[in-house]
């Protein structure tokens, strides 16, 4: 193995690493109390489904929502222990951050502002938005008024809808609220890196996940996910479940309940990406799309079978379609398109995924074992299964098991924890 | 003899810079702590409740012996006449500075490479080591466009210094679209012995195009290793400085910070992907969102460390994690 001429490894260097520590924590209790006083709230169409999104949408409506849900995570009023941040945390939240949808308008914001403040008066509310406002200048704003704060004895609720979630050091901030339903895992790993900001030895960062449904919350599966995976690579490890253990042992997830966080282990932890169909979405969001051309990209986000094998033929013939001439011609419009593409093709993914064991039972031995029966049976059961996904039998077959000597595309280590349990 | 800089953290652009006579046997960090303490008076308060930064500290012994050798004593102001050298003094006579505490620490820097005194070695994690081999292996088999996904404190300032060091090219292109990350890269690029030989040209803050032309073109023909930055902000000089720079016939590594913000977009990203030479070596760092800063790159190579993976070696390390309990080939 190479080595390095010039550089050795200090070990001392790990303990600047902040630990960290995940919550879920579930919001039903406050929403069922909120319901009582406005039997519509979260109610759209008839249907009610509550969500961050809609309480950005109408602060004022779901007003009493959040002044609830502040005073128990920050207060422990209510009665609800599973809500009370310190209880749960054995840690008191002066510094605290929380992430609102980016959907948030700036003229909703001195609203919410306002509404949190009314809610927590021993705390100083510090927003983080504004037109005005940049990355850099919210930084020495925050700073300037966490010091005021101190001053005075009090704690501090930094909030914001997207700015400040790259750039941003504040080392006091220990408790990292997410607030908000779903994202891209780029921008959820981004705002939890700011509880990470060293400071005193012995620092935890609590990211702390405020759900409606914990079932459909991901929020932590995909960093979980992808560092199993690393881990597996350069430990060299062939069982995934092995290394998820390792990173489950290190990273420790907690739910969040009346009698205290309890902490998720490997067994329960597989169990529930399963069943929540989380580890299906992960598939889709962290499959490796950087090895592949924007043709082949296109084609997977399109369903469209031949068109993979066309863009492939490419690849194979001139090595990677990236660095073929006609990259160099991208103009904006197709550049858009292709950041498109990649978020059609995550789905289709997930979708596939989400679906797999259709597959897998029809031998019930393995993917492999199944297409080949199914390519035997012919092509009123690839019927079906095109029926059953969406996309056509031949394009599920290439993504899963790979096509013609190419690999396949979905993340198989991964998708075999769903039978290898 | 030990020299200091600290700072308040509600006012990051004045700073201080004292000196500590440290004896055989004392712990320089603990000296220089003590020292602060005593200079604050009844202020102590500032440091037990963190108001009060280091910013950094240096052993200058050589500096004063080679080049002050009356000073070199205790309350020899050594800091004195390192000060007259940085200028930026509150008054005539002050200790402070009315600079921000990390340009003033890049200009101590700079000063003590020129004077000859020894600076720290850096060590790494084990995640930046194993890192670092990882990408110049995949350089040694011609892979020579990187996107490299590191988490957030991962330490990627020093690590793109550990990749130009190691693999010894002539010039590093540190482009970016987030101008403070500079600041980090040239704190950290003139803090560390192993960086020594590194001469930072910096394209935005030198206005005379021929001085930072001439800059670059002077360390080369001394031998030294030149790291350039590159603001990606447009502006009407940014081709020139382009052309310029993939034009030296030497060879190059590229680092693209925070490639998936700003420099992702086709306006940013193309110049730079045009003027890149097939030889060149690439480097895309980001936080996340790898796939969004390789959409316009011919990207062969991908890397990816995560949050936790720094967690783990941090329990390795303490022991509380043995990772040939789980390890079937030994480790990477």
């Amino acid at each position: 193995m190479a080595v390095l001429k010039h550089f050795n490894v200090d070990p001392s260097r790990h303990n600047l690493t902040v630990d960290v520590k995940f919550y879920q924590m579930n919001l039903t209790s406050v929403v069922e109390s909120a319901r009582r006083a406005e039997k519509d709230l979260f109610v759209d169409d008839g249907v009610f489904l509550p969500s961050w999104s809609k309480f950005v949408a109408h602060p004022t409506k779901a007003k009493g929502f959040f002044i609830n849900t502040l005073q128990a995570v920050f207060e422990g009023k209510g009665g609800n222990d599973g809500l009370n941040v310190e209880f749960q945390t054995s840690s008191p939240p002066k510094v605290s951050m929380m992430f609102l949808p980016g959907s948030t308008k700036n003229d909703d914001f001195p609203n919410i502002v306002s509404i949190a403040q009314q809610a927590l008066k021993g705390y100083k509310i510090v927003p983080v938005y504004g037109e005005k406002m940049t990355n850099a200048s919210s930084e020495q704003l925050v700073k300037n008024e966490i010091e005021i704060a101190e001053k005075n004895s009090q704690n501090v609720l930094i909030v914001s809808a997207g700015m400040a979630q790259r750039s941003f050091s504040i080392p006091q901030i220990t408790h990292l609220f997410l607030a908000y339903d779903s994202g891209d895992c780029g921008a959820t790993i981004q705002k939890m890196s700011r509880a990470l900001t060293p400071d005193k030895q012995g620092k935890v960062g609590h990211i702390i996940s405020l759900s409606f449904n914990p079932n459909r919350d991901d929020k932590f599966d995909s960093i979980i996910l992808e560092t199993a995976q690393n881990y597996n690579r350069n430990h060299r490890i062939s069982n995934l479940k092995k290394s998820l253990q390792a990173v489950i042992k290190t990273v420790d997830i907690f739910r969040c309940q009346e009698e205290g966080a309890v902490k998720i282990e490997i067994d329960e932890y597989l169990e529930t990406i399963i069943e929540s169909k989380s580890l299906d979405r992960v598939i889709g969001k962290i499959a490796d799309l950087n090895s592949f051309s924007p043709a082949e990209i296109k084609a997977i986000a399109e369903g469209n079978f031949s068109n993979l094998v066309k863009a492939r033929a490419v690849v194979a013939q001139n090595g990677k379609t990236r660095l073929a001439p006609t990259t160099r011609n991208l103009s904006t419009s197709t550049k858009s398109a292709s950041q498109k593409d990649i978020e059609a093709a995550r789905k289709v993914l997930a979708t596939i995924a989400e679906n797999i064991d259709v597959i897998y039972f029809y031998s019930n031995k393995s993917l492999e074992a199944s297409f080949e029966e199914m390519d035997k049976d012919g092509i009123a059961v690839q019927e079906d299964v095109k029926a059953e996904f969406g996309v056509s039998y031949d394009l599920i077959k290439a993504i899963t098991i790979g096509h013609n000597g190419t690999p396949p595309v979905l993340n198989r280590d991964l998708l075999d924890l769903k039978f290898n349990r | 003899m030990y020299c200091y800089l600290w700072y308040e953290k509600s006012n990051p652009n004045e700073c201080k810079f004292g000196e500590r006579w440290v004896k055989k046997g004392q712990d320089p960090l603990k000296e220089i702590w003590k020292r602060i303490d005593d200079s604050i008076g009844v202020r102590g308060d500032l440091i037990k409740d963190g108001s009060i930064e280091l910013a950094a500290y240096w052993d200058v012994s050589q500096l004063a012996i080679s080049e002050c050798p009356n000073r070199h004593k205790p309350k020899g102001r050594v800091d004195d006449y390192i000060r007259g050298k940085i200028g930026f003094r509150k008054g005539t006579t002050g200790e402070i500075h009315t600079l921000n505490a990390n340009e003033m620490a890049i200009k101590v820097n700079e000063l003590l490479i020129r004077s000859g005194q020894p600076l720290p070695s850096v060590g790494l994690s084990q995640n930046q080591y194993d890192a670092a081999v990882n990408v110049l292996s995949a350089v040694k088999e011609n892979k020579r466009t990187v996107v490299a996904e590191l988490c957030a404190r991962f330490g990627k300032t020093i690590w793109g210094g550990v990749l130009a060091r190691e693999q010894e090219v002539e010039i590093t292109i540190v482009a970016s679209y987030v101008l403070t990350s500079f600041a980090s890269f040239k704190k950290d690029l003139s803090s560390f012995e192993q960086f020594r030989e590194f001469t930072l040209v910096d394209t935005d803050t030198n206005t005379d195009d021929d001085n930072w032309k001439s800059k670059i073109q002077s360390a080369l023909d001394a031998q030294k290793q030149v790291i350039v930055f590159l603001s990606m902000c447009g502006g009407s000089k940014r081709q020139s400085k382009i052309d310029f720079l993939f034009n030296l016939k030497v060879s190059r590594l590229l680092l693209v910070d925070e490639a998936d913000f700003g420099v992702h977009k086709l306006s940013q990203s193309e110049p730079l992907r045009d003027a890149r030479k097939p030889d060149d070596i690439v480097i895309l760092m980001t936080g996340t969102n790898g796939d969004k800063a390789a959409s316009v790159w011919p990207v062969d190579h991908y890397l990816s460390v995560t949050y936790p993976e720094l967690i783990i070696e941090k329990r390795i390390t303490e022991g509380k994690l043995n990772p040939s309990a789980n390890q079937e080939h030994g480790r990477a």
